[in-house]
Formats: C-alpha cells, structure tokens, sequence
C-alpha cells in the first residue's frame, strides 16, 4: 500500500484554481452541451416569433431545442468519455434526430464538429478546428448560402476561436469569443437580410446558435447561463399582430411611423385612421405610439399624424419608389409589385361593407360613390394616379358613373397612367371582376379573365319606388317594392323579400350551379338576409353567401352567376 | 445493377407503384404536438385525416433527418447508382439535406434532382426516373427523365381555404389571395418552385371546371394525376372529366399524403398533367 503522497509535491503544486484551466474533458464537454441545450429549451418561444426565413414557419426554436436535446442526452450518456466520443454521439444522435431546416444545419455543425483527433483533452487550438469543420459542413448543406444567417452566426464563431487560440487563450475563454461573436452576428443579421430589418426582427436560427453558445460557455465558466435576446428590439407582439394584417389582406401601402406627443390617445387615434385606410394598428404607450396602417396614400396621412406630435421611423420608401415608377424616373429594378406589367384596381361603390369587401378582394382603391352621389372624374382621376401603378382598371360599378370613370382614364392618361375602364354596370359584377383578379398575371390575360367574369354576372337592384309612377309601362305606387333586373323593372311587388325572390327567379333560370349573392343594405339585418337567403336555397337549390354591403337605398342588391 | 431511385414521402405515389418500380421513399415527419409520426410509415393518409378532424393541436412537419438519407443512400450506393428527385428547396430543406448526405456517402454514384414542385407535381418526375431505371437507362438518362418531365409537368391545386399553406409559411406568392370577405376557393400552381397564384372562384362547380380546363390547355397530355385531401367524390368527378378530355393520357389517382395535408388541409384538390413531348 502505497503512502500518501506529501501534498506539498511540486508537480501538483497549482490546484486547479489557481491556475488557468487551458483544456477540457469530455465530461465538461457534455455538460456544456447539455447546458447549451437547456438554454435552447427556455428560449425557443422567443425564438420561434421571430423565424421569418427562409420558410417563416414560426418553428425554428422548436426545431433547434428538438434537435440539441437529442445530442445533449446523448452526450452526457458518453460523458465518461473523451471529447472525441461526446462530440461523435452528440452529432450521431443530432443527425438522427434533426427536426427542420434549422435543425439540420445544426446536426450538419455537430457533425463537423466532432471530427476531432482522439485526445484525452480538448484545447483552444482543437476547438477553433473543431467549429472551423462545424461550419464548413453547415455551408455545405446550402446550395446558396445566404449571409445573415444561423451560417453567418457559425462562421463568425470560428473566427473568434480561432483568433482566440492564436493569442494562447484557454478553451474556455475561446469558447466565450466564439458565443459573443455569434451573439454580434445576430445583432448584424438585419443589415445583411433584409426581410428581417422589413420584419423587424433579428435572424432566428442565429440567434438559436448564440442561445447554444453562450449556454456552453456559461456552464464552463461555472455560471448560470444569462442568455439576453439580442439587441433586445424583438416585438414579438408587433410582429405577430402584423403578420396577421398582412395574412388578412389588404391594399394599398403598407404605412408605418412612430408618433411622439406629450399625450397620446391611441383609441382617438385608431378611431380616426380607420376611415383613413385599414388595417390599423396602434400600439405604444403615453407619450407614444407605433402605427401600421394600409393605406392608398400615405402623404395625407403622415400629414394628420404630423398636427398630433412629432413623427419618426416613418417607412416612406415605398411611396417613393412608387412616385419614380410613375415618372418613369426609376433607374433601379421595380419591385414585381410595381412593375409596368401589373395592375392596380380603382373600384366606386357605396356602403361600408361593399367597400370592405372591394379591398379585401385586391381594389387598390374604392371611390365613394354610387346611384345618387357621383363622385367626379376629377375625384375618379386623383384615385387613379394614387395607386402607383402604370396600368389602372376602373369599375365604376353603376352605370350612371362608366362616363365620369371615362373621363377619368382620358385625365390620367396625360399623367402617364393607362386606364382601363370595365363594362361592370353593378356591384356584384364589380366584386366578380376582382375575385377574377390576378395580380401575378400580365396585364392584358388579366384584364380578360376580368371582363369574362363580368359578363357571367346577372344582377339585380331591391329598392322601394320613391314616388307613384309608371316604369316600363308597369304602374308602381310609392313604397312598394320594385326589383330591376340588369337596369329593366323586373317584378313591383309589397314586401321587399318578394320583390327580391322574383328578381332571383328571373335570373337564375336556365342557370346550372348557380351562385347567388345577396348584399344586404344599411337597413337589413343578418337574420332577415339568411331568412331571405335560405327560402332561396329552398325553391332554387342554389348556393347562396349573405354580404354585409351596408349600402343606402337598396335592401339588397343580388348577383347571380 | 439497375438504377436505384430515392424520393421523399411528399411524392404522393401510390404505394403498388411504389413498390412495382422499387422506389425507396425517405419520411418526412409529421408531428401532433410531441407525437412524431414517419410519414407513410407510421401514419398514412387515412389515419391522418381521421386524426386531423379531432385533434386539437394543429399539426406541424419536418424533413428527415440526415441520417435516414444516409443509411438509404449506403444501402443502396453499395450496390449501383442512385437517381435521388425531392421536393422544391423552396418548400423544404430536404433537397438540401439529401444533397449533403449524398456527398457524404458516394458523391460519384448518386445525382440529386430538385424537382421544383411537390406532391405529384414532383412525383410524375420520380416516375420519369424510375421507369427511365426499370428499362436499364444510365443514371444520367434517369437524371435526364426527370429533369425533362419537370419541366413539362403543369400543377393547379383548388383550395378550400389558404389558411393551412399560410400558417405553415408556404404561402409564396399566393398571398395575394389570402383573406377577402367572401367564401373564395383559391387555385394555385407551382412555378419556379413556390407557390403561385392561379384564378380563384367562388364555386365548387367552378373549382372543378377549373382544373379540368388545365387537362385541356395543352394539345397533348401522356399523364394526369388527381389528388384529393378529403373529397373522394369530387376527386373522382375530376379524374372521370379529366379522362374524358384525353383519353389517351395515363391516368393516377389517389390522395395527399400528410405532410401535404397539413400545408393544405381539408378540401384540397389537385390535377398534375405533364404535356407529350
């Protein structure tokens, strides 16, 4: 039995404290990786709001945390170990377990990673080596990298370790070189991608390798991993509240800015964009406010906000490049959206709801106006020129306004606008040209499966006789019930729903598949409609869609297809 | 030895083609919250719709992961060629991953395609491959037989809501037709890899005269398939007009597989037509 060695021996003089630790085993390895892991997990949320690319799947956090914890298990279950034979199981059981694009570049990491020599210990030089194989294989996996990215925040790292190694430091300090660059890549991804600085965000999958990073480097160091999201300017409410607009559709600009008063009432304030455009959103607090609102055109708008506060952050590129398109002063590639071979929709019609429903289908702008109020060419005209586009389609949606939609065009072609003025004489041929609408389509097939749409559209008017009169040779009294259909009195009768059943009956004869819309007016509750809409399905076997139009004067106006 | 061809569940082949040319189909994974399913293995098309009905939580995909291309790729490189078609790199990772894999195992015995498109639109040119491979063809002819069949292959897909392609971030360029306060069935396409806006219309009828009319673009169809998610009917409806137009294109039906299930969801229902040379 061998004596105690005096703890005075020389060779042992340094406890391990007292001297730097330059290495690390395997043990610390997987610790490190498990601890990276463990940070992964708390952060995937987070991380998760803010994937925007390349498929914005709100997934990445997910995917990354999945794919770590496979490798973390693995890796503490070979902690006896060398490093060699921790990385090897981490990367084995990464490469099986991979979940998602995001995951996959990881496993790809590992993979490299983990090629290492076999040694008892792993120093600075072994480890920049190491994340130097991680990324190599990480890029291999993208047939075209794109900078800004988990590969940027990888490619980063191993410089940083790399330069770490060089001037003698221990592994874990070039550990820690390597989780702060990463962490300044993601604080830079914006300025390299630019969908996330349009979203607002920083790259997902690179913030995910800081989150593993610096949870590894804080377990070597001993400390609780304090992992901060970076540059702290991720609004995951914003972001979420907004895709949500976008999803829903909308048209126009997409406008934003900050406004900035000593008192901000964001309700009075939300209340009084919405009749200014729509998707509005307003967020903020006292003293300020973040705007998003789609809008035909901006300046007014900016020009309201400016007599309440200060404006900043306003996102005014778009208008611009929009004001060049239609100049033809744009030396620079149009986006496709303003290309000359897409184009813009001006519609007129009355009632909320119609007007709603007009945006909501892609009319770029709608034109307050109908039966009794025309609006004026002039009005038509300002529309037109607004949307930006060098190539317009009106539907004036009545035909008491084709002439003053006509005379529009002729103006906006002197201001470089082509015009197209549709045949669609009624709402519902309006509504059918839209839905007919491809913004992807040139131009010209366009406008053809447009005016195609329209002549499949019969419609009718519902309405009750102002006076006692005589209409195609039919005698009606005041306030009875007349329906006309496509412009010709079709039926006079008491109850508005009878007049509306034999306008439908009128128009659907012959008809196969027949579609009916009723837009029900500003005066015609849900229940009355569907009750309407359902004696309908009853003697006709139709489909039927109740609308909201909210038009004045007409209880319904009817579209059969 | 023959050729050997590799595609992923997203091809939506029949599985008695499947095994008739001796396809190897690599899983995609589809997940229920924490339940992970292989795609095709685990879970089929029946099972996962039944699910998808009742279950609360929406569920999500994955691409495989490298390691099932891997043992695939040194399986079968082992012993001859490899001709490997995937899912658009626009629509997933896995044409990547496969990539990757491949230069791993035996970069000069197995060619990777992209096949710019997904579900059948994807799978008419796995087909190209393997009957290219079952007729003793080089792996470039079979590579060749792909790529020509990508190129002449036209996809319209009606939906009954975009909200599935939406959440799922594969929207493309067919967000212009997301939202609109109408009942709207959008009909996309596949060009350049994603997603593509098409027509919409506002009837099932009009749906289905939609995607016959694109049987009848082209003056010469060799192949149509028609997929449905959940409407047998309409899918036999379309298959029987489809045929009709032109009797003489080979026809395929069947039905999408989970993973185009959950980008799609209930009611989808599509034609691939691939144009005679």
């Amino acid at each position: 039995m061998a004596l105690p060695q005096p703890r005075s021996a020389p060779e042992d003089a340094g406890p391990a404290s007292s001297r730097p630790v330059t290495t690390i085993d395997g043990e610390a390895l997987a610790g490190a990786l498990a601890r990276g892991a463990a940070a992964l997990a708390e952060q995937a949320d987070a991380i998760n709001v803010i994937n925007v690319f390349p498929v914005p799947d709100g997934d990445t956090g997910t995917n990354m945390s999945m794919t770590m914890r496979a490798a973390a298990g693995a890796a503490v279950a070979a902690a006896a170990g060398s490093p060699r034979e921790v990385a090897r199981a981490a990367s084995d059981a990464a490469l099986m377990g991979a979940k998602g694009n995001s995951g996959v570049i990881l496993s790809q990491f590992l993979a490299g990673f983990a090629a290492m020599p076999d040694d008892e210990t792993l120093d600075a030089v072994a480890l920049a080596a190491a994340f130097e194989r991680g990324r190599d294989g990480a890029y291999r996996l993208i047939s075209a990298p794109r900078e800004g990215t988990i590969l940027t925040a990888m490619a980063e790292a191993a410089r940083a370790a790399r330069g770490a190694a060089t001037a003698g430091d221990a592994t874990v300090a070039a550990l820690a070189s390597a989780a702060e660059a990463a962490r300044q890549a993601v604080a830079d991804s914006p300025d390299l991608l630019p969908v996330l600085k349009e979203a607002g965000v920083v790259d997902s999958g690179a913030q995910g390798f800081y989150v593993l990073l610096a949870g590894m480097a804080a377990a070597l160091h001993g400390e609780p991993a304090d992992v901060t999201i970076a540059r702290g300017r991720i609004d995951a409410s914003w972001l979420a509240a907004k895709r949500r607009l976008h999803g829903d559709g909308g048209a126009g600009f997409c406008t934003e800015f900050v406004l900035t008063a000593p008192v901000v009432d964001r309700e009075a304030l939300r209340r009084s964009l919405s009749t200014m455009g729509t998707s509005v959103l307003v967020i903020g607090g006292e003293t300020t406010a973040r705007v998003h609102i789609h809008t035909a055109d901006p300046a007014p708008l900016f020009a309201y906000a400016r007599t309440l506060g200060a404006v900043s952050h306003e996102k005014a590129d778009d208008m611009q490049a929009q004001l060049e398109a239609l100049a033809g002063r744009s030396s620079a590639p149009l986006p496709d959206a303003r290309s000359a071979d897409r184009i813009a929709v001006v519609a007129v019609a009355a009632g909320d709801g119609i007007e709603a429903l007009l945006r909501s289908l892609g009319a770029g702008a709608v034109v307050r106006g109908g039966q009794t109020m025309n609006p004026s060419a002039g009005e038509i005209a300002e529309a037109i020129v607004a949307t930006g586009a060098a190539r317009v389609v009106v539907l004036p949606d009545n035909p008491n306004i084709v002439l003053a939609a006509r005379q529009a065009a002729e103006a906006a072609a002197q201001r470089g606008v082509r015009a197209d003025v549709l045949p669609a004489r009624s709402v519902p041929q309006g509504v059918a040209a839209l839905v007919a609408l491809n913004g992807e389509a040139p131009a010209d097939a366009a406008i053809a499966a447009m005016m195609e749409a329209i002549d499949a559209v019969s419609s009718a008017e519902v309405t009750r006789a102002v006076r006692t009169t005589n209409v195609d040779g039919r005698a009606v009294r005041a306030r009875q019930a007349i329906a006309l259909v496509d412009g010709v009195l079709a039926a006079v009768e008491d109850e508005i729903g009878a007049a509306a059943r034999a306008a439908v009956a009128r128009m659907i004869a012959g008809r196969r598949d027949a579609l009916v819309t009723l837009y029900r007016g500003a005066d015609v509750d849900q229940a009355s409609a569907e009750a309407l809409a359902a004696q309908l399905r009853e003697a006709h076997g139709c489909e039927v869609e109740v609308v909201r139009g909210g038009q004045p004067q007409y209880p319904y106006l009817i579209g059969v297809e | 030895m023959a050729v050997r061809v590799v595609t992923d569940s997203t091809s939506d082949i029949p599985r008695e083609t499947v095994e008739e040319l001796r396809i190897d189909v690599v899983p995609l994974t589809v997940a229920f919250g924490s339940e992970q399913y292989r795609d095709g293995i685990d879970l089929n098309a029946d099972e996962f719709y039944a699910r998808l009905g009742q279950s609360k939580v929406l569920p999500t995909t994955s691409q495989p992961p490298p390691a099932l291309f891997r043992y695939a790729y040194g399986h079968l490189a082992s012993r001859g060629d490899v001709v490997s078609v995937h899912l658009s790199h626009k629509f997933s990772g896995t044409v990547n991953t496969a990539r990757a894999a491949a230069a791993e195992v035996a970069p000069e015995r197995i060619s990777v395609v992209d096949s710019g498109s997904a579900s059948m639109g994807m799978g008419l040119c796995v087909l190209a491959a393997a009957r290219a491979a079952a007729e003793g063809k080089s792996r470039d002819e079979c590579v060749a037989a792909a790529e020509s069949t990508a190129r002449r292959v036209h996809v319209a897909v009606a939906f009954e809501t975009l909200d599935f392609l939406r959440r799922g971030g594969r929207i493309g360029r067919a967000q212009a037709f997301v939202g609109g306060l109408l009942r709207l069935k959008p009909i996309l396409t596949v060009q350049e890899g994603e997603a593509h806006p098409l027509t919409r219309v506002r009837s099932r009828g009009k749906a289905l005269d939609e995607l016959v009319a694109l049987a009848t673009r082209f003056e010469r169809v060799s192949e149509i398939a028609i997929l449905h998610t959940t409407t047998p009917d309409d899918a036999a409806q379309l298959a029987e007009r489809a045929q009709e137009a032109r009797p003489d294109a080979r026809l395929m039906t069947g039905r999408f597989g989970p993973v185009l299930g959950v980008h799609g969801g209930p009611g989808m229902l599509g034609i691939a037509v691939v144009e005679q040379q």
